[in-house]
């Protein structure tokens, strides 16, 4: 008998190429989902094989069934309670030994499973041979060879796992899923574990009896090569992450980065935008609108509003191009797994979690993700730690003020100034971190092990995705938000509740004087700056729009220091990029605070807490800054 | 002068209608620029586990 709907769940380790063979599994006809309700969320994808429509659930990856973090909970969770009707354990080959802890456990649940055997062709090239019959034998359940990257096996797969879930539906399943040698173990194991009545010792024990079981199950079923080869990939870690090259050599590439970023690319190609707003989009749109007879106001609110506000914003887009160029390129060749590892050595020295450093590399592209990727911390206080100290990593965003600050106030030097905010930006994180886990988060370390990626060489395709995805999503925001925001400050910049004024007296100019006062110790007691920093926590980009309402930098980026003269100096400007690097993020971090921590009270301490942290900063920036130069 | 009217008024308000929604989206969705957001790993899954850092506990 044969059911014409079954659910198929996908487990398996971390990086065993469990995405890639639910993407093979689900093609370009992929349906991703999130289930809401569960804080480390289920991937579901449908496909239809022999006449027969399959439901597959991708779980969160996991080492383990044990109940320590989210992710083994969900998945552990979703195996008892919503009974798949088939799991499908996704083994990497080349690491074998160390994923089938996983499977024993799935074992243990009592539910049909089968092995899917990948990275078959990795596992060949370390000379690794695997007999795929025995260790079906031996476990008493399918194995399938598979490459999930290439495809191969895939559909041998999916036809073993139809089957497999058939014979449960039937109920033709076995009296166990295991071979009788597993149960035996098990049943032995039990045993073992029945008198023991300390929870840890518990654990700690069955940990031990498994593995020993593992690795006499892989002295029968693979055979190693004598001598295992010293990988290209070794041979670098050996540098990249030596206990004393490791952070040099990472300061470097960052630095590099930032040349890449400035002078080698951004700056000529963003030069080549401004001119063509100033010298082309504008004068055509002011042309236009006087040819329909249009209203002084009307071409003010286009030209001086939309388009020096959105166009403001637009010409940075080969810096923000180009600072993802080099973290995709990071980020792909598997460098920054590296940098985790580096840092988390560096993070453990002074008593943090190194786990709390990954949201921050996540961070240097947007918060957002950075702060949802804090899901894996198992340890509550450290997540906490990790969401409020996050924002502190320098989001592209930011990085429009800084080239607009640094280039008009820096000339020649912006590689230096923005590498020193990004620098500031990864201290500040580590000291506020270190203030917290040492006061009101206290807390024991939880043990972390990296498993670094082999390097791979990028592919260019994913390069210009990633690059086209961010860029796409500064041109989206610039078209919505920034639109949005222009408009209204261009009104609250031109009009007072009499009508139309001078830009002093302007409700702008009435709402930044309110705040000026306080920021004076920063050096930049303006309304314009204070205005400009509120309607930042929007969005970091309409700072921008702010400033070139302001002061018309439409017109060219040489005259934009000129036109800030009078507000800021070299000592100012960079107090000023201090703050926007540290200060209240933007509105979107704010939102996935609240979401990830379930707290208004810790929402509002975030966003408080942050403000005073760059006032701070800022101020002492400032104020030791000045007995050193005249200001 | 009607038409200058006409289009100040089509664009600000259209412009206050963009900052509100987009304000709300950012808020409620704070990838909404994203293009990926949809299959986004990040945003739907393990972040870590699909950006190569993949981590253990001790056994």
């Amino acid at each position: 008998m044969t059911f014409s709907h079954i659910t198929m769940a996908l487990a398996g380790n971390p990086n065993s190429g469990k995405t890639t063979l639910f993407n093979a599994l689900t093609g370009t006809r992929q349906y991703v989902g999130n289930w809401p309700g569960v804080t480390v969320e289920k991937k579901e994808g449908r496909i239809r094989h022999d006449e027969k429509d399959v439901t597959l659930v991708d779980l969160p990856g996991t080492y383990s069934l044990s109940p320590y973090s989210m992710e083994e909970i969900i998945a552990k969770n979703y195996v008892i309670d919503e009974k798949p009707d088939v799991v499908v354990n996704i083994v990497d080959a080349s690491n074998i030994e160390r994923n089938l802890f996983l499977t024993i456990q799935l074992l243990e649940l009592g539910r049909p499973t089968i092995i899917a055997l990948n990275m078959m062709d990795v596992a060949a090239s370390k000379g690794y041979e695997i007999d795929t019959d025995k260790l079906s034998n031996e476990l008493g359940i399918p194995v399938i060879p598979i490459v999930a990257s290439k495809g191969k096996g895939v559909k041998e797969l999916i036809s073993a796992a139809i089957i497999k879930a058939d014979q449960e539906k039937a109920g033709q399943k076995e009296e166990a899923h295991t071979s009788r040698t597993l149960s035996v173990f098990m049943q032995q194991m039990n045993k073992k574990l029945s008198g023991i009545q300390d929870m840890e010792a518990v654990d700690e024990l069955k940990t031990d009896l498994t593995y020993e079981y593992i690795e006499q199950l892989i002295k029968r079923v693979l055979k190693r090569p004598l001598d295992e080869k010293i990988t290209f990939s070794d041979k670098v870690d050996n540098i990249l992450t030596n206990k004393y090259l490791g952070i040099p050599i990472f300061a470097l590439i960052m630095f590099f980065t930032f040349y890449f970023t400035f002078d080698l690319v951004g700056n000529v190609l963003n030069g080549a935008i401004d001119s063509f707003i100033a010298n082309t989009v504008s004068p055509l749109a002011e042309s236009g609108l006087v040819s329909i007879g249009a209203q002084p106001w009307l071409i003010s609110l286009v030209v001086d509003g939309i388009i020096a506000g959105v166009g403001g914003v637009i010409i940075f887009i080969p810096n923000v191009a180009c600072l993802f160029f080099m973290i995709s390129l990071m980020e792909d060749t598997g460098y920054m797994a590296r940098v985790a590892f580096i840092m988390d050595r560096a993070m453990r020295g002074i008593g943090l979690s190194g786990k709390a450093f990954i949201p921050m590399v996540l961070g240097l592209g947007c918060t957002v993700p950075a702060i949802m990727s804090t899901r894996t911390l198992e340890n509550q206080k450290d997540r906490l730690t990790t969401i409020l100290i996050s924002p502190f990593v320098s989001c592209s965003a930011r990085l429009p003020v800084y080239t607009l600050f640094a280039a008009a106030f820096f000339a020649g030097n912006e590689k230096y100034v923005v590498f020193s905010l990004y620098l500031l930006g990864i201290l500040v994180a580590i000291l506020v971190g270190l203030i917290f886990k040492k006061t009101i988060f206290k807390a024991d370390e939880t043990p972390f092990i990296m498993e670094l990626p082999p390097y791979r060489f990028p592919s260019a395709k994913n390069l210009a995705l990633h690059i086209w995805d961010r860029v796409k999503g500064f041109l989206v925001r610039a078209g919505t938000l920034i639109f949005g925001a222009s408009v209204v400050l261009w009104f609250i910049l031109g009009f007072n509740f009499s009508g139309p004024s001078a830009i002093n007296e302007s409700i702008g100019a009435g709402i930044g004087k309110i705040i000026a006062p306080l920021l004076s110790p920063l050096g930049f007691g303006t309304w314009e700056a204070a205005l400009s920093l509120l309607t930042g926590v929007i969005a970091k980009e309409v700072v921008i729009s702010n400033m070139a309402i302001i002061y018309g930098i439409g017109e060219s980026a040489g005259d934009f220091a000129s036109s800030l003269a009078g507000t800021f100096n070299m000592l100012s400007a960079y107090s000023f990029m201090v703050f926007i690097l540290l200060y209240t993020p933007c509105i979107a971090v704010i939102g996935v605070v609240k979401r990830e921590t379930g707290s208004y009270k810790w929402t509002i301490f975030s966003a408080m807490y942050q403000l005073f942290v760059a006032w701070f900063v800022a101020m002492l920036i400032y104020q030791i800054g000045s007995l050193f130069f005249i200001v | 002068m009607w038409i200058s009217l006409l289009i100040g008024g089509i664009i600000v308000i259209f412009g206050i209608y963009m900052l509100v929604t987009s304000i709300k989206k950012e808020v409620t969705d704070g990838c909404y620029a994203c293009p990926s957001k949809n299959s986004c790993s990040r945003k739907s899954c393990n972040a870590v586990d699909l950006q190569d850092f993949t981590t253990k506990k001790e056994k």
